[in-house]
């Protein structure tokens, strides 16, 4: 655990310069999932202050102090899984639709090999974005922190709370959805 | 399936995990957080008075029919309590003055 216990029993009992250390020292794990799990910069930092609100207004539910990484998680993927659902209503994922970072890569983007690898990277976040955006949310979450931020079973199993071998059926099921979206796409990309 | 799918779903599932950048918090971020911290217990404070409005509005317009009802209620017991509590002559004399509007009395008076 990146925290001391006692940090999060004194933030539970309502100390704010605790929570403020709790905020402090995970922020930065949680940008980085939020991050991959949503695949948008501009929205990632709004969506991860979601998370340390939400973890503020429901830390006296966290039975034991040794689930809060798993907990933090769970609020996470939860607030991204609203972000997603929030955004496939808008339906505003497309290939067409860049974002800010990838206009300014694009631009950025014509000669040398930094600018390649940087228009790469760019590349590869946009085509797993569309691709799963192809899929449901709850596959999206799940195959991005197996696949992409590269959970174990165990971490990926004390998150969900149900055990491997459930898990297991679960990525199964989801990873055949994505290989089904992957091949419509490359029909209509055929480029890809 | 066609396998090919496959190694290229891992080959892009393998290649996205150096394809997101660390994000840096802004300078704001903590603030911000304990601003949307507040602005949320507001907020829930607002739906809390707003949710249980239309209930204090119909418990009081209840509360009021109730009241209305008794006052309707006690004031009729009242006035039958008075009828009870009155003689047979009492009633006799006032539903006579009643039905002859009294004159008759008037004017056995006069004689």
């Amino acid at each position: 655990m990146l925290v001391e216990r006692e940090t999060i029993e004194r933030a539970q009992a309502g100390d704010s310069v605790a929570f403020s250390e709790i905020v402090r020292v995970y922020r930065k794990r949680i940008l980085g999932t939020i991050y991959r799990l949503i695949g948008r910069s501009e929205d990632v930092e709004d969506v991860s202050q979601e998370v340390f609100v939400r973890l503020y207004y429901s830390l006296d539910q966290l039975r034991s102090v040794e689930v809060f990484e798993p907990w933090l998680y769970r609020l996470t993927t939860n607030a991204a899984y609203d972000y997603l659902r929030k955004r496939r209503r808008s339906s505003n994922v497309r290939m067409a639709d860049l974002s800010e970072e990838q206009v300014v890569a694009a631009d950025a983007a014509e000669s040398g090999r930094r600018d390649d690898e940087l228009r790469e990277h760019t590349e590869t976040r946009e085509f797993l974005d569309v691709l799963l955006s192809e899929v449901s949310e709850e596959d999206r979450i799940l195959l991005t922190l197996k696949e992409v931020q590269g959970l174990s079973l165990k971490e990926l199993s004390k998150i969900y709370e149900v055990n491997e071998n459930a898990l297991k059926v679960r990525l199964f099921r989801a990873r055949k959805r994505a290989l089904k979206a992957h091949e419509a796409l490359k029909k209509r990309q055929p480029n890809r | 399936m066609n396998p090919n799918t496959e190694q290229e779903l891992d080959q892009l599932f393998a290649s996205s995990r150096n394809a997101f950048p660390e994000i840096e918090a802004s300078p704001n971020f903590l603030a911000d957080v304990w601003a949307k911290i507040e602005e949320r217990r507001a907020s829930s404070w607002m739906m809390l008075v707003s949710r249980w409005s239309p209930r204090l509005a119909l418990a009081g317009g209840i509360a009021a029919a109730v009241i209305t009802f008794t006052a309707a209620m006690n004031s009729q017991t009242a006035r039958s309590q008075e009828l009870l509590n009155s003689s047979y002559v009492d009633v006799l004399t006032a539903d006579s003055f009643d039905a002859h509007d009294g004159s008759h009395w008037f004017l056995a008076g006069r004689r």
